[in-house]
């Protein structure tokens, strides 16, 4: 068995569905390896594009399944057996339709709940016990369907409480890593707030090239 | 008069001088000269520029995407500890990023918190498709995933996208150049053509530089010597 933890960012590969809601999962990697000064995500292993890393002095692989999304399991399960990394010390972020725009929500086992990538996951592992990490993005107004709320961008009111949001799951997936789930969820589940924006000092000049 | 009217003279041609040279020292620079915004790259980019300041610290460079809603950046190496003028600040891998635009950033630090920015825009990755999805046998491209349509919030695979091999995974990693050398250790021909089409523009720029400061020069030896002529009529 290994030490190391695969950390799992759903969403669907090609830059047209970047932005998208279901594209959450790509987002919280991204800002995790911009966190954490890593190599950018240009090396494909099996179905997904990985890198690797310390975080919080421990070894990590992030990926990015390249299946689409509800395929992503047959991603996770090759990077797992090859690995050999048992599934408490996978973490899978995604994005969450049932809970609010920016709500992060962490849980060390627990059904799919719609999400198809999750799905495809639970199903190529053969158990659902391994933890997750959900930011909310809400449900659509109305009785619009499902499937064009997720492959929508999100808005520029929304993008502000995902990007607090974003700047949350940072700290929630270093204690995760370091102190285990059950602390990670007394003190990051819950709505973001302002006071999670990082205290970052303006450029002092900017030129434009 | 005449006096005040040659003063006049030297301190517009003193004004003259690059203004660049003046600005780096007095300030601190973050410029980056290659690639310019709309510049198409691909493999290793050598990245140029100037990254100074009278209490320079270090500089870091980072690309994004282009648009950067959510403001993520990922950095280009580790930070560099040694201030540069117009010369190589680094290099950037773009194999292995899907085809598309990116924002390019240089960041000069002088205290820990504090730092002068530049950022490129609407740089354009163009990598060719890569070798083994093109010729792979179609009995392996079969393996390719194709969602069933009635996946929720999944788009259809053949929209667009690329052909995926199921390759199994494989531990050995691929090498990533390191930001000090230019070309790295791809050597790619493709690459050393384009730094030498951006280094031919460097010194291009270099030599612009350099014939305007000699002209300077002459100008402030002119008025002097004239000065000097008029005090010796007197």
């Amino acid at each position: 068995m290994s030490d190391k933890y695969l950390i799992v960012g759903l969403g669907n590969p090609g830059r047209e569905y970047r932005l998208n809601r279901h594209n959450l999962g790509f987002m919280i990697l991204d800002r995790l390896v911009e966190h954490h000064k890593l190599l950018p995500f240009t090396k494909r292993q099996g179905k997904a594009l990985i890198t690797t890393g310390l975080i919080a002095g421990v070894s990590v692989l992030l990926a990015k399944p390249q299946t689409y999304m509800n395929l992503s399991g047959e991603a996770v399960a090759s990077l797992m057996r090859f690995y050999e990394i048992p599934a408490r010390q996978l973490l899978v972020c995604c994005d969450d339709l049932d809970l609010p725009v920016g709500t992060l929500r962490l849980r060390p086992r627990g059904t799919a709940g719609g999400q198809k990538g999750l799905k495809s996951i639970v199903q190529n592992l053969g158990t659902d016990l391994f933890p997750r990490l959900r930011i909310g993005i809400g449900r659509p107004p109305g009785q619009h369907a499902a499937t064009g709320h997720v492959l929508q961008d999100f808005t520029e009111d929304e993008l502000e409480l995902i990007n607090l949001a974003l700047d949350r799951a940072v700290p929630a997936i270093e204690t995760f890593l370091k102190d285990g789930v059950v602390l990670a969820m007394s003190r990051f589940n819950g709505p973001a707030t302002r006071e999670d924006a990082p205290k970052s000092q303006p450029p002092t000049s900017e030129s434009e090239e | 008069m005449l006096r005040l009217r040659q003063i006049a003279i030297l301190v517009l041609l003193i004004g003259a001088l690059p203004p660049v040279q003046a600005h780096a020292q007095d300030q601190g620079v973050a410029a980056i000269t290659a690639p310019l915004e709309g510049a198409v790259v691909s493999g290793l980019v050598p990245v140029i520029g100037t990254a100074t300041h009278p209490q320079f610290q270090r500089y870091e460079l980072a690309f994004g995407y282009d648009p950067n809603p959510t403001d993520t950046w990922f950095s280009l190496g580790e930070p560099f500890a040694s201030q540069i003028v117009n010369e190589a600040l680094g290099s950037w891998d773009t194999t292995g990023l899907t085809d598309g635009t990116y924002l390019l950033r240089l960041r000069v630090y002088w205290s820990d918190r504090d730092f002068l920015e530049t950022v490129v825009r609407r740089v354009r990755v163009q990598n060719a498709t890569p070798t083994a999805a093109l010729t792979a046998p179609a009995a392996e491209a079969t393996g390719t995933p194709t969602p069933p349509s009635s996946a929720s919030g999944t788009p259809a695979a053949a929209s667009g996208a690329q052909p995926v091999i199921a390759l199994p995974p494989t531990s050995t990693p691929r090498p990533t150049p390191g930001p000090a050398g230019l070309v790295g250790g791809s050597g790619s021909p493709v690459i050393a053509t384009r730094l030498n089409a951006t280094m031919i523009a460097a010194a291009f720029l270099n030599g612009v530089r350099l014939t305007l400061v000699i002209f300077a020069l002459l100008g402030a030896y002119t008025g002097l010597r004239a000065i000097v002529r008029s005090r010796r009529r007197r």
